[in-house]
């Protein structure tokens, strides 16, 4: 660790320079973050911050990811796709630059380039749908999808939970990565045959959203929603979105799709229980945005589709475009994993296969 | 509620209903829908 810098430096760069200032929980003055120009709203300090935040937890989850058992050589990864959702650039492209080429040199990944995908909290399945389509098409046999965690959202709802005297829970930086890969003849299998888009033109009624999420690209395959063994959604945990007044968003989420069950006729009215107990889930993400969009249940899908039980699980993102104010729509992408039909035992945890 | 020449602001949430939604609605009952507002409470 290099030498330390006296209270009095730092209070000096916080109050000439406009470093933002860290502060312990005690209030003690710990460290500041410089802004990197003096007139660009971009590289503030804050800016700064947030954007190394989401560049560490990703690369803490890429090293991750790489370092377990059976995964792939750091050297073999090709191409990585961030999908956090901190906007790196300065005051003429904000938003227009690249974390996924920093992660990756971070975790040594020195013969990956990479780009970042960007759809709000649906950030994670439009990349995974990118990343499959560019194994399937022979560019890239190895890419990792990652995300870093959102400073910004830290305690976020917390006015709820301080108003409840329960303490402020959002006080976890989330990150995760994926490998892509070539069909191994174990690993899951990533249906490109069957995502399922929300459309420009699929409208933003309710019935309309979801059967575009599930109907349409289940019954392309000649699927129905009773075919999927779990389906994973915005998994919030409830613990921090209801205190908030927010409800519990995916059991509420859940209901809707069951609800499109009945519709549809594949179950009963009072079979809505048993659907969303059988094969939905309690909420059990940190509220990141884009890292409880649907992702967090990859790893436990993966392992349930190898060595468990599953034969097919469904991945829903949704992301809310009209925060921007460029458009009133949301948007939504789905996934379809399932088990590869050739699975032989020792599957890689945390890797699967995008379907040729 | 009678709607029909009243100004409105819809007001949705994404995993209800959007604002667009509750806007359609508002404009076919007769009212003018002066603006549109979709909240994320995820």
């Amino acid at each position: 660790m290099p030498d330390g810098v006296a209270a009095s430096v730092l209070e000096d760069r916080i109050e000439r320079h406009g470093a933002t200032p860290l502060l312990g929980v005690d209030g003690q003055l710990l460290g500041a973050v410089l802004p990197a120009h003096e007139e660009d709203d971009t590289l503030t300090g804050q800016v700064l911050l947030e954007n190394l935040a989401c560049k560490a937890t990703a690369a803490l989850a890429l090293r991750h990811l790489l370092a377990r058992p059976g995964a792939v050589a750091t050297e073999k990864v090709r191409y990585v796709i961030s999908c956090g959702e901190e906007a790196v650039g300065d005051r003429y492209q904000r938003g227009g630059g690249n974390l996924a080429k920093a992660v990756a040199e971070w975790a040594g990944c020195t013969r990956a380039t990479g780009s970042d995908v960007k759809a709000f909290c649906c950030g994670p399945m439009h990349s995974l749908m990118i990343a499959g389509a560019l194994v399937q098409s022979g560019l890239y046999d190895d890419v990792v999808v990652l995300a870093g965690g959102s400073l910004a959202k830290l305690g976020m709802k917390f006015q709820g939970h301080v108003k409840h005297a329960m303490p402020i829970v959002e006080d976890v930086l989330a990150g995760f990565a994926a490998h892509v890969g070539r069909d191994d003849g174990a690993s899951p299998m990533l249906r490109l045959d069957a995502v399922g888009r929300h459309e420009v033109a699929s409208g933003s009624a309710p019935l309309a959203v979801v059967k575009a999420l599930y109907t349409e690209p289940l019954a392309r395959v000649g699927l129905t929603l009773l075919d999927v063994d779990r389906f994973s959604l915005e998994l919030h945990n409830p613990e921090a979105t209801e205190p908030a007044g927010s409800g519990n968003v995916p059991l509420n989420n859940y209901r809707t799709l069951a609800s499109l069950a009945v519709i549809e006729k594949l179950i009963e009215r009072d079979g809505i229980e048993a659907f969303v107990r059988t094969r939905g889930m309690p909420g059990f993400s940190p509220t990141q945005g884009h890292i409880a969009s649907a992702i967090p249940y990859l790893g436990h899908a993966l392992r349930g589709l190898t060595d468990g039980g599953l034969t097919r699980t469904m991945f829903t993102g949704k992301g809310s475009l009209f925060l921007g104010r460029m458009t009133q729509l949301s948007d939504g992408v789905s996934l379809i994993v399932e088990r590869n039909p050739r699975r032989s035992n020792g599957g890689r945890a945390w890797s699967f296969e995008a379907r040729r | 509620m009678e709607l029909r020449g009243k100004k409105v602001i819809a007001l949705g949430e994404r995993d209800g209903v959007p604002g667009p939604a509750v806007a359609e609605c508002a404009r076919r009952a007769g009212a003018e829908v002066v603006l549109t507002l979709t909240a994320c409470y995820a």
